[in-house]
């Protein structure tokens, strides 16, 4: 059988048809293996998706999926976030720009040990949102700050993109963690940096002065920032070290904030039940999405589609930069309308034998994915964080929360540009760690 | 799905069940594995098998959770055209969402139980040293994935049926979860947080 460009442009617009129709994503990836293996592979194919099914679940990389949700799960409802913003708030306060920096910083803390964005946003939203109350600073860039904060949920390892990535592409998830690190800290620091500019140049922006907090009272409250700091340590030492897999460090996590829970008083059954619920919920979502694209991804290969595109581009003489370019432009307007998190799935099948018959290194490629899924939580109209921030606030109007992330947006767009232009920002820290 | 959706009354209760069950299971693989990494790093004993025993809970929690997640309205949709959408063209197509979810739930069943069919006639062992009969963490998977499927029938034939008759509810019961009902839903859980963990709000 001949793939064709035809063929090719078909099942892509039937892809983004068939979503924006609204039918589950899962349904649609499925939907078109299936329709793909009835017209040209015949009943094996189609009757093997049991096996698939079965196959892309049972699978020991993906088990840390339910672990981080759970480890994050803990940690909110164990109260150790809320606790965090303030310890934190104590430390960068002084900073031009004051309470904004919290917003960033607890986000960044908060992402190390969480593996999503949108519960990155709903808790450190809810706590900073309030606490922005009366105190004067512009509502736009408090807006932005929290927003585009919680996105570093995804790149500051744990992350659920990654493993999901990592699992679908057989790309090490050990390695995309430590390439993360120096990228996440990166936009942090990049994040930080536009809030005092800005705020330098307009102090109008930044609020009242507050009064510092006694040190004591500061060096006590530190203790808080003791759990979420001691988990990812130990998630990230005990892969460091070759102790454990990044699933085996996931359960360490989950294990140590058990105890943190206990020890503090906030763990009952009941707070455990809910974790649970939450975990098993979430969880399911993404491997209900994982199994169709694994599934797609076996029928795509079984018709040899791999090959065929990477013929094919390989024709045109297609320069790397000229992909990413293409490929910059595609999910920027992908993330415009589709969940984060099924867009990388999703377009994994797709665009990984590309990456790979144009030489792209693929852990490098796993952390220009997750940016790109990063810009794609706060780009209008459906930019997941940008609804969560506007929702807790409950007054004013969305557009005050896109201005805002604007600049924000700005600095992870410069992010990709640097990330291109050194690509070892991401792979250093790989190469040291893993060799 | 809301509260008030009568399909949801009877699935939510049993899926919640099943989804705590598994968080149990999880949890459970996190002590293993918590056991078997102290074992393997200090002591040089390994409990064998503890990735194998992950794999299946993923399998089988996937499946139960998939049920779940459905009652939750949890499965991923893009609902920025949809919404868009005459509201009369809306009631078609949540009905056509269901009716495809049930139809990709129904086949991995079909499917599944193939999958067990044959680790029963050709006794397989998982290939590595736990050597695991695979029928038995199977069987869980299967009753997850007919859960699913047979609650997934339930709600695409109740929703049918709200279009058939012209019932107002449709698209409330059946329209895609949007984010402001998913932060509500945080939000409610954080305040519950607040009541039952007395969150510093009022430490400074």
């Amino acid at each position: 059988m001949e793939i064709t460009g035809t063929l090719i442009l078909t099942g892509l617009l039937l892809l983004v048809g068939l979503m924006a129709i609204g039918l589950h994503v899962a349904t649609v990836m499925f939907a078109l293996a299936g329709i793909a293996s009835g017209l040209y592979l015949g009943s094996s194919a189609l009757l093997s998706f049991g096996t698939q099914y079965w196959s892309a679940t049972n699978n020991y990389v993906l088990v840390a999926i339910p672990l981080f949700v759970l480890l994050g799960e803990l940690l909110v409802r164990g109260g150790f976030t809320d606790r965090m913003y303030k310890s934190l708030s104590d430390w960068l306060n002084p900073l031009p720009g004051g309470l904004l920096h919290t917003n960033i910083g607890a986000s960044a803390v908060f992402a190390a040990v969480s593996g999503s964005s949108v519960a990155t946003a709903a808790t450190i939203g809810t706590v900073a949102i309030p606490a922005f109350r009366g105190r004067g600073y512009n509502p736009r860039l408090v807006l932005g700050t929290v927003a585009a904060g919680a996105t570093l949920g995804i790149l500051i390892p744990p992350s659920i993109n990654m493993i999901v990535y990592g699992a679908m592409t057989g790309t090490s998830v050990g390695r995309l963690y430590a390439a993360g690190i120096v990228p996440g800290l990166l936009l942090t620091a990049m994040f930080v940096l536009v809030v005092v500019v800005m705020c330098r140049f307009n102090p109008a922006y930044a609020g009242a002065k507050e009064p510092s907090v006694a040190f004591a009272l500061r060096l006590r409250r530190l203790v808080d920032l003791f759990p979420p700091l001691l988990i990812f340590a130990l998630v990230m030492g005990t892969i460091y070290f070759g102790w454990a897999t990044p699933t085996e460090a996931a359960a360490v996590g989950v294990l140590v904030a058990l105890a943190l829970a206990g020890a503090f008083g906030t763990l009952s059954i009941r707070m455990l039940h809910e974790c649970f619920v939450v975990t098993i919920s979430v969880s399911a979502m993404i491997m209900l999405i994982a199994v169709s694209a694994f599934y797609l991804n076996f029928v795509l290969g079984l018709m040899g589609v791999p090959q065929a595109m990477a013929e094919f581009v390989g024709g045109l003489g297609t320069t790397p930069n000229q992909l990413l370019l293409v490929l910059t432009i595609l999910y920027l307007i992908l993330g415009c309308f589709m969940d984060a998190l099924a867009m990388v799935i999703g377009t994994i099948p797709i665009v990984m034998p590309l990456v790979i018959a144009l030489k792209i290194d693929p852990v490098w490629f796993g952390i220009y994915l997750v940016l790109m899924a990063e810009l794609a939580l706060i780009t209008p109209p459906v930019g997941m964080n940008l609804y969560v921030v506007q929702g807790i606030r409950k007054e004013g109007s969305i557009a005050d929360v896109i201005i805002g992330v604007l600049p924000f947006l700005l600095m992870m767009l410069l992010l990709v540009v640097m990330l291109w232009a050194w690509p070892d920002i991401a792979l250093w820290l790989p190469r040291v760690s893993f060799g | 799905m809301h509260d008030d959706n009568p399909v949801s009354r009877i699935v939510q209760p049993v899926a919640r069940i099943a989804a705590i069950l598994s968080g149990y299971a999880v949890l459970a693989i996190a002590f293993l594995t918590g056991i078997e990494i102290i074992g393997r790093k200090f002591f040089g004993f390994s409990l064998q098998g503890v990735d194998d025993y992950g794999g299946y809970v993923l399998a089988i929690t996937a499946a139960v959770g998939a049920c779940y997640t459905m009652a939750q309205r949890g499965h991923t949709r893009i609902d920025l055209f949809l919404l868009r959408m005459p509201r009369g063209v809306q009631r078609w197509l949540n009905v056509l969402a269901m009716l495809t979810l049930a139809a990709l739930a129904t086949y991995s069943a079909l499917r599944g139980w193939s999958v067990l069919a044959e680790s029963i006639e050709f006794p397989s062992v998982s290939s590595t040293p736990a050597q695991t009969p695979l029928w038995a963490p199977q069987t869980l998977w299967l009753a997850g994935l007919t859960l699913f499927a047979v609650f997934a029938i339930a709600y695409a034939a109740h929703a049918v049926v709200l279009l058939l008759r012209g019932a107002p509810e449709l698209n409330r019961w059946y329209g895609p979860h949007t984010v402001q009902e998913e932060l509500d839903e945080e939000l409610a859980a954080a305040r519950d947080r607040d009541i039952h963990t007395g969150t510093p709000a009022d430490r400074t």
